[in-house]
């Protein structure tokens, strides 16, 4: 009885602690491992307040909402990263108190993923397999020659996002683009470097040119730009149109 | 003299406030689930442009917010700015128009076209100009999301999605072209296969692979009796937010059946494959007992049915929480609707948690479909008062006690009794 109590006590108190910050738009979930996973597979479609919102149910509840939106169109995730993400929700937005992580757990993986795994766990569901984008809504990587506007530039689009209207290829795009400032500067170097590499977009890189270092992406990081800012950037060093 | 709507289950807004704070400085207890989230600098008006920036937001991304009940029951018909907002797609890039109060952009409403077809001898395809030639009626009618109160099955277990509590609704004058008179006037010439008639918007879904958005509605329902391509929301073009140039609006419906920015009619054989009508915005045939044994991903086409029409419920507009109203004498007020098939014949209130009841004055409702105003003298005494409201129907349908025995995992139409504790 009493064990009951608090359930429902709990349940109740999520839903006070949401409404509080009602009035705002969420843009973070509690710190613990695998969230940028969380990130890259949820916010192409809906908001995190999502997650939040919804906070409070149990780990194989969590994964019934995952096969909801599997039905409502998000990419097949593999088992592994299924399992990591579920590990995630069940914790940090489950019935009970989430456990103590330390500040910048989650910024310093033991082991980085390579840039290829990042891609697909990060970018691929907007920017697609392949980097071909899609007409009209997200932008092609591949063969897009913005990826040399400057040695950083896809660095800031990846810290601080991008909005504005852009032409990729004769496309038009006018989408917004998140920040993924969550990523590790070691992560950030090795998607901008692996999309750099990939897809015939070494032809395009200037002779000479050197792959992104982490402690550029730091030097970058400490530099906060409005998503607008990284679009006027682009208009001044944009290679595409 | 602080009052506080209850939550089901008996903890108030204050008493778990007060909780959090406890536990904010303290650490969280065990089985307490403390946590905020961190928040963006982003009020309402800021998401979608126009609305008040007291409106609640639920998720930015797709511009869904609700509306707070001090500033809904001021008006009669709810205005632009205060009606709850719900897309199912974020509103960015090439949907970005539709993310403001104001009217769709001119150049867009001059080309717009309905498709009118599906399994049919003579397609159609009609302008809005062609729209508002046709003969108009009005409708009033409450547009209610089918999530509204979601909030309050959280004392079973957290429902999944947005925790709406009771703004997600609003009392709205539609005006636009019957739909029968409009299908007949087409001269289509069906099959006689076509059974349904499935609605489409303009809106698509942020990836590829996303499932659009679709609804089907059964071609014998009488419900389509009264529906409109409503062209006007009170008195003004529809505003883009809420679903202009032409919306399709079924007096009685929930939301979500109310298609918005209208760009096909389609008669078919079978219902949409899309999502959004054969999984989701469903109710389940049997109600699950037990949170466990039927979970969001466990309905299917057989298991349940979409939420079609308005369950009847009351809501209490006043006195509400920032009333801080006095011991003695109090009006009580609010609101009750239902589907519009049978008249709303009481509403009954109690001011003592339930011991006693007294039936209200029910005001005549502008249309079957609208809210149906209703206000009664009561009492409040020093300490705790528990409000309470139910209505019921000529029909015999009524309000739960217990709104929890409707829990299911999505949470929709939510209809228990309305109860709010007034500290005095």
């Amino acid at each position: 009885m009493r064990a009951c109590r608090l359930l429902l006590l709990a349940s109740a108190f999520v839903a006070g602690t949401v409404a509080v910050a009602r009035t705002r738009a969420a843009d973070e979930l509690p710190a613990g491992p695998n969230r940028s996973l969380v990130y890259g597979s949820c916010r192409s479609c809906h908001g995190l307040e999502y997650l939040t919102e919804s906070a409070g149910i149990d780990r194989s509840q969590w994964a019934s909402v995952l096969k909801t939106m599997r039905q409502l169109g998000m990419p097949a995730l593999s088992d592994d990263d299924r399992h990591k993400i579920l590990d995630y929700l069940g914790t940090y937005l489950g019935p009970h108190s989430p456990p103590k992580t330390a500040a910048g757990a989650t910024s310093a993986p033991t082991q980085i993923a390579s840039g290829q795994s990042l891609f697909k766990e990060q970018c691929a569901t907007c920017h697609q397999p392949g980097g071909k984008g899609v007409p009209g809504q997200f932008p092609p990587l591949a063969g897009n020659a913005d990826l040399f506007a400057s040695h950083t530039f896809p660095v800031l689009v990846l810290l601080n996002g991008l909005q504005g209207a852009i032409t990729v290829h004769g496309g038009t795009f006018n989408g917004q683009m998140p920040s993924f400032r969550y990523l590790s500067d070691a992560e950030v170097a090795a998607l901008v470097n692996y999309v750099r590499g990939s897809w015939g977009n070494a032809e395009l890189r200037p002779s000479g040119a050197a792959p992104v270092t982490s402690k550029e992406v730091a030097d970058a990081r400490g530099r906060t730009l409005s998503p607008q800012d990284v679009h006027a950037y682009r208009e001044t060093h944009k290679q595409s149109d | 003299m602080a009052i506080s709507r209850i939550t089901p289950g008996g903890i108030d807004r204050r008493h778990f406030l007060k909780l959090a704070a406890v536990t904010a400085a303290y650490g969280a207890g065990p089985g307490l689930v403390a946590r905020s989230f961190a928040a963006a600098e982003m009020n309402a008006s800021q998401v979608i442009k126009g609305v008040s920036p007291q409106m609640e937001i639920i998720n930015a991304k797709l511009g869904v917010m609700e509306t707070p009940l001090t500033l809904l029951r001021e008006h009669r018909h709810t205005p632009k700015e205060l009606l709850f907002v719900r897309f199912h797609f974020p509103h960015e890039g090439q949907l970005a128009w539709y993310g403001t109060t104001a009217p769709p952009p001119n150049d867009m409403v001059r080309t717009w076209i309905v498709n009118v077809g599906g399994l049919v001898e003579r397609p159609r395809r009609v302008t809005i100009a062609e729209l508002e030639k046709m003969p108009q009626e009005k409708r009033v009618s409450v547009l209610q999301c089918a999530g509204n109160g979601r909030s309050y099955y959280a004392a079973t277990q957290k429902a999944v999605g947005g925790q709406w509590k009771n703004g997600g609704m609003g009392n709205v004058e539609w005006e636009g072209v019957p739909l029968r008179h409009f299908l007949d006037a087409m001269q289509l010439m069906p099959a006689p296969s076509a059974h349904w008639l499935t609605a489409q918007g303009w809106d698509h879904p942020a990836t590829p692979q996303g499932s659009d958005f679709a609804k089907s509605y059964h071609l014998a329902d009488p419900a389509l009796d009264h529906a409109i391509l409503a062209l006007k929301m009170n008195g003004e073009p529809i505003p883009a937010a809420h679903g202009g140039p032409v919306r399709l609006i079924i007096p009685g419906f929930f939301g979500n059946m109310n298609m918005k920015m209208l760009t096909a009619l389609n008669l078919t054989a079978e219902q949409s494959a899309s999502f959004y009508q054969r999984l989701g915005y469903r109710m389940p045939l049997e109600l699950p007992a037990d949170p466990h044994a039927f979970k969001a991903g466990d309905y299917t086409i057989y298991n349940s049915l979409p939420t079609y029409g308005h369950v009847i419920k009351s809501v209490i507009f006043s006195p509400l929480p920032e009333d801080k109203p006095k011991a003695g004498s109090v009006e009580i007020t609010g609101v009750a609707f239902n589907d519009g098939a049978a008249k709303i014949t009481q509403v009954s209130v109690s001011w003592d948690g339930g011991k006693s009841w007294t039936d209200a004055e029910i005001e005549p409702p502008d249309s079957p479909w609208a809210w149906h105003h209703w206000k009664v003298k009561g009492d409040l005494a020093s300490g705790s008062n528990t409000l309470m409201s139910v209505a019921t129907d000529a029909l015999g349908r009524t309000q739960p006690i217990d709104g929890l025995v409707r829990w299911q995992p999505r949470g929709y139409e939510w209809n228990g009794v309305e109860r709010l504790t007034i500290t005095v």
